[in-house]
């Protein structure tokens, strides 16, 4: 798997240094409603993976290489996990560090509470890249596109007012049972996410 | 001992099949699959890699049936080069070189600098720089680097230029001068299969014509050449007339030199065939009277 991800990397590196410039510009604005968009963001940069592979065509050498396909797709989805954890370590870094310095002025809410909207924010990620990863896997990066939209307009409308509650109500999450639904939403849906994909991609091969 | 054996392959395709296919390689051979397009030459490759699944029948690889969970060990052997370089093209050799290493277990950085000397390959140019015969030549030497027992060449010499061809061909005879090693490839280029192949199979229309030994095959068919208003008077076994190709003054027939009996009179003069007239008389098949 490590392999694949190098290449991923690789890949992604090379295209999206802007789109990675702007995620971490999102990253490190202190004010928290941008989580938010960061992780709508950061959601592109795992999914265009499978664009650059398309060109390529690069599934039809993959399958000719000693990698079974359940790890091919889990690879995609460790991407993505590896990618939101950076991304999340980096916001809450920065925003630490704001605190930390007497900053906090710049910052809507107390650090706990911050924190509890980044998990929040990174659930919620989870959960929309898991939706639409077997989509993806199923139709191919042209179609799943259309279902990113639609993901991509139900998590904008998701998060507004989300955003919106944590900021007038200070945390309103952080003794909430709803960050444990979320989570085991999020896992639940994620395994099934996977199962579901290696499916897709293995039926594939009988085209 | 076979490289691959196919034992009643069979694969439907919507306007396409493969027809219960048996087709073996034997091991430290060089096997051509010939045939026009749309033959199903890449299909029948692609199922020996399990990159497509058949329909039904088996397929044995290095001994191991490819649906086994061994065949993804007996793939670490397998060298691969498709008619394309399917990797993304903002990659470099270099970086290819880093991200193989974790895949294939016996991958060799001496023996990948060693063809990417021999190539004169750039290390850090993006693959979009490169031209076709660079992006075979690369695919070649991944292909080489992991010590392959089999390898799979799918119109690997298809749009390069003669000295590239020639420096591949030169590549794959060194490669079998190790009696374990097997070459399958596939190529429209007939008389790139001519130079180099020990064995010719001909798939037409998802059918194995024949797998003969490219030897036996030149020496036992021959062309007749008869005006067109002689074709019904010939007095030769039919059954021996593989082929036929008509034009305007002559008619050129594919004939079977064993299968003629020693009471057929033969018109004329039989002349040699070369591989390419052996698949193009035999894909346009024989017009009966």
């Amino acid at each position: 798997m490590k392999g694949l991800l190098l290449k991923d990397i690789f890949t992604l590196e090379k295209q999206m240094r802007v789109l990675l410039i702007v995620i971490v510009g999102f990253a490190l604005t202190p004010a928290s409603n941008m989580i938010g968009f960061t992780m709508i963001y950061a959601l592109i940069i795992p999914i265009s993976s499978f664009g650059y592979d398309e060109r390529a065509k690069w599934d039809q050498l993959l399958r000719m290489m000693p990698i079974h396909g359940k790890t091919i797709v889990l690879s995609k989805y460790v991407l993505g996990y590896g990618f939101f954890g950076l991304i999340s370590v980096i916001i809450l870094i920065a925003q630490f560090v704001y605190h930390a310095f007497g900053y906090q002025n710049l910052s809507l809410v107390s650090y706990p509470v911050f924190l509890v909207n980044v998990i929040v924010m990174v659930l919620t990620a989870l959960i929309a890249y898991a939706v639409l990863m077997p989509f993806i896997f199923k139709l191919g990066m042209e179609k799943g596109r259309l279902v990113f939209g639609a993901v991509f307009a139900i998590i904008l409308f998701l998060t507004f007012p989300m955003s919106f509650f944590q900021i007038v109500s200070d945390g309103i999450f952080v003794s909430s049972w709803f960050i444990w639904i979320l989570l085991l939403l999020a896992i639940v849906v994620n395994i099934g996410s996977i199962k579901l994909s290696q499916r897709f991609y293995s039926q594939n091969t009988h085209s | 001992m076979y490289a691959i054996e196919l034992t009643d392959v069979f694969k439907q395709f919507n306007n396409f099949s493969i027809n219960n296919l048996h087709l073996t390689i034997p091991m430290g051979s060089i096997v051509g699959l010939v045939g026009e397009n749309g033959a199903g030459k890449s299909t029948t490759l692609h199922m020996i890699m399990q990159a497509i699944k058949k329909d039904s029948g088996t397929i044995h690889v290095l001994g191991v049936n490819n649906e086994a969970d061994e065949f993804l060990e007996v793939k670490q052997k397998i060298g691969v080069v498709l008619d394309e370089a399917y990797y993304p093209e903002t990659l470099t050799a270099k970086r290819i070189r880093i991200m193989l290493k974790d895949i294939y277990h016996a991958w060799d950085d001496a023996v990948f600098d060693h063809y990417m000397t021999q190539f004169k390959l750039p290390y850090n140019q993006v693959l979009k720089d490169f031209s076709r015969g660079m992006k075979m030549k690369l695919q070649l030497a991944v292909a080489l680097s992991h010590q392959a027992e089999l390898l799979i060449l799918d119109e690997a010499t298809s749009g390069l230029d003669p000295m590239v061809r020639e420096e591949i061909l030169d590549i794959i005879n060194e490669f079998t001068r190790d009696e374990r090693h097997t070459v399958l490839l596939s190529s429209h280029i007939v008389s790139d299969l001519e130079k180099s192949c020990d064995y010719i199979a001909f798939l037409d229309k998802g059918r194995l014509k024949f797998m003969e030994e490219k030897d036996g095959l030149l020496e036992r068919y021959r062309i007749l050449k008869v005006a067109p208003e002689e074709v019904n008077a010939l007095t030769i076994n039919r059954a021996a007339i593989k082929g036929q190709r008509t034009s305007r003054y002559a008619v050129e027939l594919l004939v079977d030199k064993d299968a003629l009996s020693s009471s057929d009179t033969i018109f004329g003069d039989l002349e040699k065939v070369t591989l390419e007239d052996v698949m193009i008389l035999m894909t346009k098949g024989v017009k009966r009277p």
